[in-house]
């Protein structure tokens, strides 16, 4: 590829461009020997020239400049090293098994709080149901003998049963003011036979134990008294869900500290 | 006595070979010892490591420094950018595509100092003309210590009337002055810094010159300095 040639004389001077690149050696030869041509009859431009070259010379020579501080990045920049280069990554295994130990905790959280708090219910209705039995219980040696208890459990069951009116209705006024105390009463009545048959009933007339027993509604008795070991489950969930945050708590620190 | 030789021949190496990249942009690839520790640096820095990316740092902080504060005139917000460009290089460094990392970085400081400008300039309570020289310079000529005493005086005296001119000039006039005569980097490297064709850098290079050249032998205060320095260099 040959260079554009300029045409120079006297009346035609090269511009600044192509002083520049004269004086940096940047131009093709042919266009540097027409420069030089030009230059050893052209006093003005071989002004032009050293001046140019003066310049240059200068600005070469300004100083350079150093931070008052380096711009070296501390440790808080610090990444997590990756794959791809000559250092070694090591693979995290805190950093992965933290989403899983953060799912269980929530999860053994969330099911500690679900049937603690259905159990704490349950054990106020229980407690309530506890000082109705109670009753039930002091009632009851003066009213049957033995099987109090399990003349209770049969009245509790018979009772969440009682809610249902055609059930309630169903009751046959065998005792009269027995059934008139109330649902919670028909204990009595659908076991009619302890109670009568028992060797203290004459102490105390059936009508006053169930007297007594009146305030006995639906609601005092425990549900959740079906054999299920609730509380020691909740225990057990809360020992759980404790042991499982905790290791969140290490795993995230540590997940961090790298 | 001043020396004058062919500076910008002399310090210019034309040490580069473009390849055209992914995106069709030319990528120079190293050739010399130093830009191939460069890149060897950028690799583990890529790959997470602080250590090598702070020994990149300390290779180009000093020309990340000096073209911030020629293009800011302060100290301080010289400072700031060149901090800044670390700190963004070090944030962006998966964008890094290979080719050499001090166009990389210039480009990066470049940038961030031209957003300090546009910030400057909506602000404007401080003077450009703010002393450069506040911060102790590194003189990079060979005459140095052994230069005369009163010839050094000249040449410190006339730098300043320079440095002020540098100043006065366009941004992209300024910026490829003193990538090019003050740095000596070659047009390939000031090209992707500028984000310009090799055409553009030199047409801005020469007009940046001729413009320096007139501030100083138009300028009362410099005029003489310069016409005796011309003639000390051209043995007179």
């Amino acid at each position: 590829m040959t260079a554009n040639v300029p045409h120079l004389d006297a009346q035609h001077h090269p511009d600044i461009d192509l002083l520049s690149d004269y004086i940096a050696g940047d131009d093709a030869p042919e266009v540097r020997a027409a420069i030089a041509a030009h230059l050893a009859t052209c006093e003005a431009c071989r002004e032009d020239v050293r001046s140019l070259r003066g310049t240059v010379a200068l600005l070469h020579d300004l100083p350079q400049f150093s931070p008052p501080v380096s711009f070296q990045l501390g440790l808080e920049y610090a990444k997590e090293p990756r794959s791809g280069g000559s250092v070694t990554p090591e693979p995290s295994k805190v950093v992965r098994l933290l989403p899983l130990v953060r799912a269980l905790s929530v999860a053994a959280v969330l099911l500690f709080l679900v049937i603690g708090g259905a159990t704490f219910i349950g054990d106020l209705n229980h407690n309530d149901g506890g000082q109705t039995a109670m009753v039930a219980d002091r009632a009851a040696p003066t009213s049957e003998t033995g099987g109090a208890s399990g003349s209770l459990q049969e009245s509790e069951d018979q009772s969440s049963d009682s809610e249902a009116p055609p059930r309630a209705a169903a009751v046959p006024p065998q005792t009269g003011g027995v059934v008139d105390q109330g649902d919670s009463a028909s204990a009595d009545v659908n076991n009619p036979a302890p109670a009568s048959s028992g060797q203290d009933s004459e102490a105390t007339p059936p009508g006053e134990t169930v007297g007594q027993g009146a305030p006995i509604s639906s609601e005092s008795v425990d549900t959740s008294d079906d054999g299920f070991p609730w509380l020691s489950t909740t225990i057990g969930l809360g020992a759980v869900a404790i042991v499982l945050v905790g290791l969140w708590i290490v795993l995230a620190r540590l997940s961090h500290q790298r | 006595m001043f020396t004058l030789s062919r500076p910008v021949v002399r310090f210019r190496t034309n040490h580069l070979a473009a390849v055209p990249s992914e995106s069709g942009e030319p990528v120079l690839r190293a050739e010399t010892d130093a830009d191939i520790e460069d890149e060897r640096l950028m690799r583990l820095a890529q790959a997470g490591d602080l250590r090598a990316f702070n020994d990149l740092v300390q290779r180009h902080e000093r020309a990340v420094f000096s073209v911030c504060l020629r293009l800011l005139r302060d100290p301080g917000l010289a400072e700031d950018a060149g901090q800044d460009t670390f700190i963004r290089a070090w944030n962006a460094i998966d964008s890094f595509r290979g080719g050499l990392v001090r166009p990389w970085l210039l480009r990066i400081a470049t940038n961030r100092s031209y957003d300090v400008l546009r910030a400057k300039a909506r602000r404007p309570t401080q003077s450009l003309d703010a002393e450069l020289y506040e911060i102790e310079p590194e003189w990079t000529s060979q005459a140095g210590a052994a230069e005369h005493p009163e010839s050094f005086a000249d040449r410190s005296e006339l730098s300043h009337h320079l440095e002020r001119a540098l100043g006065s000039l366009p941004d992209d006039q300024r910026l490829a002055i003193i990538l090019s005569d003050v740095q000596g980097y070659p047009y390939d490297e000031i090209a992707q810094i500028m984000g310009v064709a090799t055409g553009t850098v030199k047409s801005r290079i020469s007009r940046g010159r001729a413009r320096l050249r007139d501030a100083l032998q138009e300028q009362p205060e410099s005029r003489e300095l310069f016409a005796r320095f011309l003639r000390s260099s051209s043995g007179e």
